[in-house]
Formats: structure tokens, sequence, C-alpha cells
């Protein structure tokens, strides 16, 4: 398949469909095996390669200061947390143990007609009856830019091009083809150096939220701990055994 | 904008296949938290669920979330919201903490039952 082929297939570059490809493979992958392990460490461990899989998904959506986080507290965390607790806890392997309980087909019975209600096509499903085509909510054109040198000052430095010149290769191109050219940009659609803003925008608009998730972790933590903390005397161990 | 001027969306083309996308791990996930009978792996999908919402986040906050408003041009301290990405942060830390206190409740519960089968855990049954 050339890349000319994949993009008139998907209306995308080529690159980000491969690796959208390659990534869907993997974590559906890393997924089922998650589910149907037997061996709890093998499952511990396909759903690293499931976090990762997320990583590259963030990458991929340019959320670039996500995808470094989660591989630093799910991949690098979270993940050696599940796999202490594995090792802390009596190990449970052999064909003769049952891993799913009762409800089991049922679940998967839930499971499917919850994917059907989300996933079919528009009369039935939910996710494709909603028309998620974005509604700029400023459109920028190049009279704009050139009225107001700051407002074009501003949007070279943040989208990392010069936005008039933009606009004229546009009108070049547009001419080449003998079409209309692009007169307005929908400012929902450009692309925006996603940590700058993220940063930003957690120290002053959500500030609140960057409270209250440390103030949760800070709770979180004390709990854990007091949770899990050895009680002397209150339960004895019937084999004796220290944990 | 009037609706005769043409825009273009820069943004991605096919939020359709992320939203599967992520929908399928989910349900994947939820089929996992409710078959599974060990309890760390009933946790595991959970996380695994938490990774589907969170994918089909990224994938709006990709799309439109990014709202760049006309004052974010005249002000250099006004800053668009990445609500979707907050979001994100958000449901991480959220799944951060729920990991380590159930760990701790699995520890827990394995130190007083000695096991950590779901069903075997009946003390507070009727």
């Amino acid at each position: 398949m050339t890349a000319d082929a994949i993009q008139n297939w998907t209306g995308w570059d080529s690159l980000p469909v491969v690796h959208f490809l390659i990534l869907s493979a993997t974590i559906i992958g890393a997924a089922l095996a998650v589910v149907t392990l037997r061996n709890l460490v093998h499952a511990a461990l396909c759903l690293i390669i499931l976090f990762g899989a997320t990583a590259g998904f963030f990458l991929l959506l340019n959320a670039e200061f996500l995808a470094f986080a989660q591989v630093l507290i799910y991949m690098g965390g979270i993940s050696i947390l599940i796999l202490f607790a594995i090792m802390l806890s009596r190990k449970l392997v052999g064909w003769d143990i049952v891993m799913t309980n009762r409800q089991s087909i049922p679940a998967a019975i839930v499971c499917m007609c919850l994917g059907a209600l989300l996933l079919m096509p528009p009369p039935i499903g939910m996710i494709h009856s909603v028309d998620w085509s974005p509604e700029p909510s400023l459109s920028i054109t190049k009279q704009m830019l050139l009225d107001n040198p700051e407002m074009a000052a501003t949007a070279r430095e943040y989208f990392h091009q010069d936005m008039v010149q933009w606009f004229e290769d546009q009108e070049r191109q547009a001419a080449a083809e003998n079409r209309e050219p692009i007169q307005a940009v929908g400012t929902t659609n450009w692309y925006a150096p996603n940590s700058l803003a993220l940063g930003q925008s957690l120290m002053s608009t959500y500030t609140l939220i960057f409270w209250v998730a440390s103030f949760i972790l800070t709770v979180a933590m004390i709990g854990s701990l007091y949770i899990a903390r050895k009680d002397d005397g209150m339960q004895t161990d019937p084999r004796g055994e220290e944990l | 904008m009037p609706h005769d001027v043409q825009y273009t969306h820069l943004a991605i083309q096919n939020l359709g296949w992320y939203l599967n996308l992520g929908i399928i791990i989910f349900l994947i996930g939820l089929y996992g938290a409710l078959s599974r009978r060990n309890a760390i792996a009933i946790l595991m999908c959970l996380e695994m669920m938490f990774s589907g919402i969170n994918i089909m986040f990224a994938a709006m906050a990709e799309k439109w979330g990014i709202t760049w408003t006309l004052q974010s041009f005249r002000l250099a301290n006004n800053v668009p919201s990445p609500i979707g990405q907050i979001f994100i942060v958000f449901i991480i830390t959220i799944a951060a903490a729920e990991a380590a206190i159930g760990l701790a409740l699995i520890i827990a519960m394995y130190r007083h039952f000695r096991s950590i089968q779901v069903e075997e855990i009946n003390l507070l049954r009727w």
C-alpha cells in the first residue's frame, strides 16, 4: 500500500494511520491478554504493554506531556505496585483453578450489548449518531493578521510558523488547483503547543483541580499506609508466617 | 463567522476510530472486571478501563479541545484551555490513588483471609 493509497482511503496522512494500526493492534492484544491470561504476573506484564501503547496514542494525539506522565506514573509506578501486590499474595496458578466466576457468560453478554449500543451504525449506536464535527470558536482571516500585528506575532509564536505566509501559500496552492482559496481558519483546529497550554492553564484557570488532586493523593497515601500496616496482636497468623 | 467563508480543519480527521478503540478497550476491561475472581486482576482491569477512557479524552481534546479565544491573542497571560487533557490529568491522579488504596485493601484482605479471591470475602454479606 502506498502512502497515497492510505491517504485516499482514510483521509489521513499515511504515517499516523500506520502508527494507529500498529498501536491499536498492540493495545487490543494486550487488553485481551490481561483479561484471559491465567498467570497474574504475565497479565501484569501485558498491562505494562497496554500502558505503553496508551502513551503512544497520547503522542499520536499531540498530548506529549500526558504521554510522558503515563510512562512515569503507569508504566513506572502503578505496574510496580501491582507486581508487588501479586508477589505478596499467594501464588494461584494451575489449570485446575477456575479463573473466572459464574458471571462470566452474563458479563460477556452485557459487554457485547453495551458495545453494540455504543458502536453500531447511526440508528442504534450512540457514538456515531453524534455529529462530532468541530465548530470554530474564532476564525482568523489573513486580513485580521494584517490589521493586527500583535495578533500576527502571537499567532507566529504559538503556531511556530508565519501565518500570513501560510495563508499566502494556501492562496497559491488554490490558484494552482483552480479553486477557491481558504479564507479563514477555525482556531479550534490549529496545532497548539499542548504542554505549554496545559501547564499555564493548570497554574491559572484550573489551579483548583491541581490543589484538589494533590490533596487526594496525600489522603490516599496516608489512607493506604494506614490500611496496609501490620496490626500487632490483632490478627494471629494461623501458619505463623511473616507477610 | 459567516457561513459562506471556507475554513479548514487541521485537526485529526477520524475521531471515530479513536472513540471505537477507547470503547473496545473499556468493554474488554469491563468484561474482565465482571468476570475475574482475583482481586488484583479486577484492579488491573479497572486500570485498563481508565486507559480506554483516557484515549477517548485525548482524541476529543485533539479534535477541538484547545479553544483559542480572541482574548488569548490580545493578552499574553490569557491562555487557551486544554480541558480534555486536564480531565486526563485528573483521571490519572484518581487512578493512582485508587490503585494505591485498592492494593492496600488487597494486602489487608490477604493478611486477614489468606486469600484474594473475591468470592471468599463474605464477612459483610447477609
